[in-house]
C-alpha cells in the first residue's frame, strides 16, 4: 500500500491532542483484503461459546455483560480477534505494510514495529461497549529490568474501521 | 465504571468511513459505547512502539 497523505499539521496535532483522525488512511483494496481475512477467522469459530486460541489466533466471545470468561450469547458470537495476523496473510501484510510504517514514521514514531492486531467486533444490538480508559500498561513496561521511560513518548496505536 | 476518573470536557465522538483511522497515544482516554443500530461492526486495532530498548516482554492486547 502506497503512504497515506497526510495533512499538513498531522504531527503537530497528534503531539498537542494526543490523537488525529485520518481520512482514508487504508485504501479500498487493503480493506476489502482485511475483511475478507476476517470473515475466513470468523467463520472457523460459528460454534464458539467460549474463549478458544486455535493456530494461535485468541476467539474472544461476545457475552451478555461483556465481561471475559463468561459464555457467549450466542454460538459464534464474537467480541474480538486477537493476533489474526497468525492466521491471515492480509493481516500479516498490514503489520509490516510500508505505506502504514512510512506514515507513522512521519508522526515522528521511530522505526515504528507492531506489537498487537486485532479486530474487535460489534455485534448488531448486541455489541457491549468498553469503558473509558487507557493503555497504561504498555507504557509502564520494562525494558530489560528497567521502565520504559525512554519509549513513554514512542508508543501509539491506531485502531481503522474496515467494515463494509 | 470509570466514570468520573477522566476529564471528558475534551470527549469527542469519531464518525468514521471504512479505511479511515484514529491514530492516538495509549495515555490518551478512550473507549467505546454499544452498538445499538442493526449492523455489524468491526474495527481493526495495532499497537504499534517506536525504536528504542526491546522489551522483554510484549504486553498483553486490551479492548478497544
Amino acid at each position: 500500500m502506497t503512504a497515506p497523505t497526510l495533512p499538513p499539521d498531522a504531527r503537530t496535532t497528534l503531539e498537542s491532542e494526543g490523537w488525529l483522525f485520518i481520512r482514508q488512511f487504508l485504501d479500498g483494496d487493503t480493506v476489502k483484503g482485511l475483511v475478507r481475512a476476517s470473515e475466513a477467522l470468523e467463520s472457523s469459530a460459528t460454534t464458539l461459546v467460549r474463549d478458544t486460541v486455535m493456530l494461535g489466533v485468541g476467539f474472544e466471545v461476545q457475552s451478555a455483560t461483556g465481561r471475559r470468561g463468561e459464555p457467549a450469547v450466542m454460538p459464534g458470537a464474537l467480541r474480538k480477534i486477537s493476533f489474526p495476523s497468525k492466521g491471515q496473510p492480509a493481516f500479516a501484510n498490514l503489520r509490516r505494510d510500508r505505506g502504514v510504517l512510512s506514515a507513522l514514521a512521519q508522526l515522528g514514531l521511530d522505526a515504528p514495529k507492531c506489537l498487537v492486531d486485532q479486530v474487535n467486533f460489534k455485534l448488531p444490538r448486541l455489541g457491549t461497549g468498553f469503558p473509558f480508559h487507557q493503555d497504561a500498561h504498555f507504557v509502564i513496561g520494562k525494558t530489560r529490568g528497567r521502565p520504559a521511560a525512554r519509549t513513554r513518548a514512542d508508543w501509539w496505536s491506531f485502531p481503522t474501521i474496515p467494515s463494509r | 465504571m470509570n466514570e468520573g476518573i477522566f476529564d471528558e470536557t475534551h470527549r469527542t465522538l469519531v464518525p468514521m468511513q471504512p479505511g479511515d483511522a484514529v491514530l492516538f497515544h495509549p495515555l490518551l482516554a478512550h473507549g467505546s459505547g454499544q452498538n445499538r443500530s442493526d449492523r455489524p461492526r468491526r474495527l481493526v486495532t495495532m499497537w504499534f512502539r517506536g525504536g528504542g530498548p526491546a522489551l522483554i516482554k510484549e504486553p498483553a492486547e486490551e479492548g478497544p
